[in-house]
């Protein structure tokens, strides 16, 4: 009883709500009453727009974790996107439809790959890092063009979603709605369960001070290196959940803009905080969309609203809602 | 009697033209107390370095507890039982005072490869780095985050820090920098207690400190050992004193004031965040005259240059330079005005040429009667004009001191001011950067400089200021200096 009173009080409800936990109990409230509209208003269109946004948010979210929490600034987290997609669709086509093959071969090669260019890049600091992701996910896109026989630079339509022999239907576009939604919560849960353990704490306790962190004896490479590993598998897994989407998947989903993109909703969201980006994706994919509608020129407009963001919001969106500590 | 903890042998490392450590021995017994002493420049942080395997020693051996370390990474070291504090504060500024504490806990706890459980709730964790913040008296800001503690704090965190990896040997580079009174009498305490507990290298400017805990004391200069003993054999030895400045001093002499003055401070405060490093810093600098300011490391120098040149800002009081208010100008302005810096360290333009550092410089210039030309400079330093198409980075220590000398005479300066000019030097170039300045003097440059060779600063200065604690604890003559017992007495200098 004493116990329970307390952990109540530690969460602040004795008080008040905390307006972070309000944002994110009203977006996640929002997300879950999609398909509701959808239906009742007759707009398909919306329920495809959140898919996507859901699917784009669990990309962010994987991002944020090297980024954010890491201080790993990959400028080419899209590969795995599209990595993702491939494996969906690669297999499919080669006669492969079951979800029980195709996802966790998506994750797994993700995971392959980010193995690779981690083992790699993680030697370097700075603009060095920066480039050499580039350099990878530019070079992951361009064999992806090369692919004949899964359409090359026109890409690949997938004939149909990954099945899960009757257990799921993905082609119900409420159930696959829902199911990316259980994905993106799996996922913030996943990555805050992450950060705040030893290893998390690692993680982040290199980004604000790697001589100290080696300083008291943590060899800091591993580490990392094993963070960006989860977070290329993390980022596979909504490569294809996009793919199984659009049941299609093209190079265009790893061009470097694609990783620029992912990288605008973590900082616009919020680095380093576990629900940031899906407030990040939602607000740039919304704020995109809408602007798409107005104008031919959405870029004129966002890339405003971007450098206020970057000069007065420093937090990300989130941060407005943040409460200060001592 | 049991063999040493750590056995250092023939430890060698340059950095460019410079020896930062030559062929360094020290041997530290179980449970001593070990202090390490020298001027600004004589190897200290680089041996630290050395020790914890952040930098690769050129030639030598370090040997822990028996086994070779020399090659080992900092993380294997620290591993091993090996902590270190550092002398700039090197904590996890966005995490609480416990999280960094508690980091070192777990770091020392086995890998860290646990994914799931909440290690902020561990007990594990949070139980002995607790009694380490106790144990250093933060116990009542252990959920506050570490960038908003005091710099007084912060050191106390960083000796906490390393005390929760349990080391077997403790590094501590300067605990007190950056202290007021009250705060090192408490670290001072805090060592007492450690003392005897586990083995301590302690590297620190604090002289009372220094001779107060420590068993042994190991003088360095110029990465040299120059001696090793107690305390009561180095206060005693003659090549220990005249590694240091002379002595304390007391209250201020009244300010000589004839002329109009070229440079005019008058209560100066600044301070590096939190940390406050001038007091109140009053003085002036009349022009022709030739001004030097002594006192040990970390009263208030270079940031008192560092305030005249607008690099670092004061917060409070006047600098007047040729009659005009400088204090809030940018840097570059203040250049322009003609006050040139011979920066401590150097700092050329590594990758430009040397003629091409002396003719960059020129661009931002202030028109002059007789302006310096690059053949002026190359004249005053026959040695550099042999080597003015060498990049800069290859140039020796000296001659990398000559070019940053030039280099600040390029912009036609009123004032030249020099930190440090003549350090890390070996004593024939000394004596040539000493040479030049006596020509300037004469030549009628007004010129201010911070240097620690008390001997050629009596010979060619006119006046001196000492300043202690971020205050101008003495001024006066030459002759006054040389006259004065009490200020040139006493422990190591200073």
């Amino acid at each position: 009883m004493k116990r329970a009173r307390e952990l109540f009080r530690k969460s602040g409800a004795a008080s008040m709500i905390d307006p972070r936990t309000g944002l994110t109990a009203a977006l996640l409230i929002v997300l879950a009453l999609v398909p509701l509209y959808a239906v009742m208003t007759g707009n398909s269109f919306a329920l495809t727009l959140f898919t996507r946004i859901v699917i784009m948010a669990i990309a962010a979210v994987s991002l944020d974790l090297i980024m954010g929490y890491g201080g790993m600034v990959s400028f080419g987290h899209a590969a795995y996107l599209g990595i993702g997609g491939y494996a969906v669709g690669i297999l499919w086509k080669e006669g492969l439809g079951s979800g029980f093959v195709q996802w966790p071969a998506a994750i797994a090669v993700s995971a392959l790959f980010a193995l690779v260019v981690g083992a790699l890049s993680l030697r370097t600091r700075g603009v060095y890092f920066i480039m050499i992701t580039l350099a990878f996910a530019q070079m992951v896109y361009y064999v992806a063009q090369g692919l004949d026989r899964y359409g090359g630079d026109d890409g690949l339509t997938i004939g149909q979603r990954s099945s899960f022999s009757g257990l799921l239907d993905l082609n119900n576009n409420t159930v696959f709605y829902y199911l990316c939604i259980a994905a993106l919560i799996g996922s913030v849960y996943l990555v805050s369960r992450i950060v705040n353990s030893r290893f998390g704490l690692v993680i982040q306790g290199a980004r604000s001070n790697e001589r100290r962190m080696r300083a008291i004896g943590v060899p800091v490479f591993r580490y990392r290196l094993v963070c960006f590993v989860i977070a290329g598998a993390l980022c596979g897994l909504s490569g294809a959940l996009l793919a199984n989407q659009t049941n299609f998947i093209s190079p265009a989903i790893m061009f470097w803009t694609r990783s620029g993109d992912l990288m605008v909703m973590v900082i616009l969201g919020g680095l380093g905080t576990p629900f940031g980006p899906v407030i990040g994706a939602v607000a740039y994919l919304l704020l995109e969309e809408a602007l798409s509608r107005v104008t031919e020129y959405s870029g004129l407009f966002l890339g405003p609203a971007l450098l206020l963001v970057a000069i007065y919001l420093r937090g990300g969106i989130e941060g407005l809602f943040r409460k200060e500590r001592p | 009697m049991s063999p040493p903890l750590l056995r250092v042998e023939g430890l060698s490392k340059r950095f460019g033209g410079v020896v930062a450590a030559d062929t360094i021995g020290l041997d530290l017994m179980r449970g001593e107390f070990h202090a390490v002493i020298g001027p600004n420049g004589a190897g200290k942080s680089t041996l630290v370095a050395l020790l914890c395997g952040e930098i690769a020693p050129e030639g030598g051996s370090i040997r822990f507890d028996g086994s070779d370390i020399t090659r080992l990474p900092a993380d294997r070291r620290s591993r091993l039982g090996l902590a270190r504090s550092f002398q700039i504060t090197s904590l996890f500024p966005d995490f609480t005072a416990l999280d960094n504490v508690a980091l070192a806990v777990q770091a020392r706890a086995g890998h860290s490869f646990h994914f799931w459980k909440d290690a902020r709730r561990d007990p594990a964790l949070r139980d002995p780095a607790l009694t380490a913040l106790a144990a250093v008296g933060l116990a009542a800001r252990a959920d506050y985050r570490v960038d908003r503690l005091s710099h007084g704090e912060h050191r106390q965190l960083e000796i906490a820090v390393a005390l929760a990896s349990k080391p077997r040997l403790l590094l501590l580079d300067e605990p007190m920098a950056g202290l007021g009174p009250d705060e090192t009498a408490r670290i001072t305490a805090l060592l007492r207690n450690l003392k005897g507990t586990i083995t301590i290298l302690l590297i620190e400017h604090d002289m009372e400190t220094v001779f107060a805990l420590a068993d042994r004391i190991t003088v360095l200069v110029y990465g040299r050992v120059i001696a090793s003993g107690d305390p009561a054999a180095i206060r005693a030895d003659a090549a220990v004193r005249d590694a240091y400045l002379g002595e304390r001093t007391r209250a201020p002499m009244p300010e000589h004031n004839t002329k109009e003055n070229l440079l005019e401070l008058s209560g100066i405060e600044t301070s590096y965040g939190l940390s406050r490093v001038l007091f109140g810093i009053s003085f002036a600098i009349a022009p022709g005259e030739m001004v030097s300011l002594m006192g040990r490391n970390g009263m208030g120098k270079t940031t008192t240059v560092r305030s005249i040149m607008g690099l670092t800002r004061a917060g409070a009081g006047s600098i007047r330079f040729a009659g005009q208010e400088i204090r809030d100008l940018p840097a570059y302005r203040v250049a322009k005005l003609g006050i040139g810096l011979v920066p401590e360290g150097r700092q050329v333009f590594a990758n430009l040429t040397a003629r091409e550092n002396l003719v960059a410089t020129a661009a931002n210039r202030r028109g002059a009667p007789e302006p310096w030309t690059l053949d002026k400079v190359l004249a005053l330093f026959p040695r550099l004009a042999a080597r003015a198409g060498s990049m800069a980075n290859l140039l020796s220590g000296g001659e990398q001191q000559m070019l940053a000398i030039g280099r600040a005479l390029m912009t036609n300066p009123r004032l030249l001011i020099l930190d440090e000019a003549t350090e890390g030097l070996a004593p024939l170039i000394r004596d040539e950067i000493w040479r030049c300045l006596r020509a300037l003097r004469a030549a009628g440059q007004s010129i201010l400089v911070i240097d620690k060779n008390v001997a050629a600063l009596t010979r060619i200065a006119d006046r001196h200021i000492i300043i202690e604690r971020g205050r101008v604890v003495w001024t006066g003559t030459s002759a006054d200096l040389a006259a004065s017992a009490d200020v040139q007495h006493r422990y190591l200098g200073v």
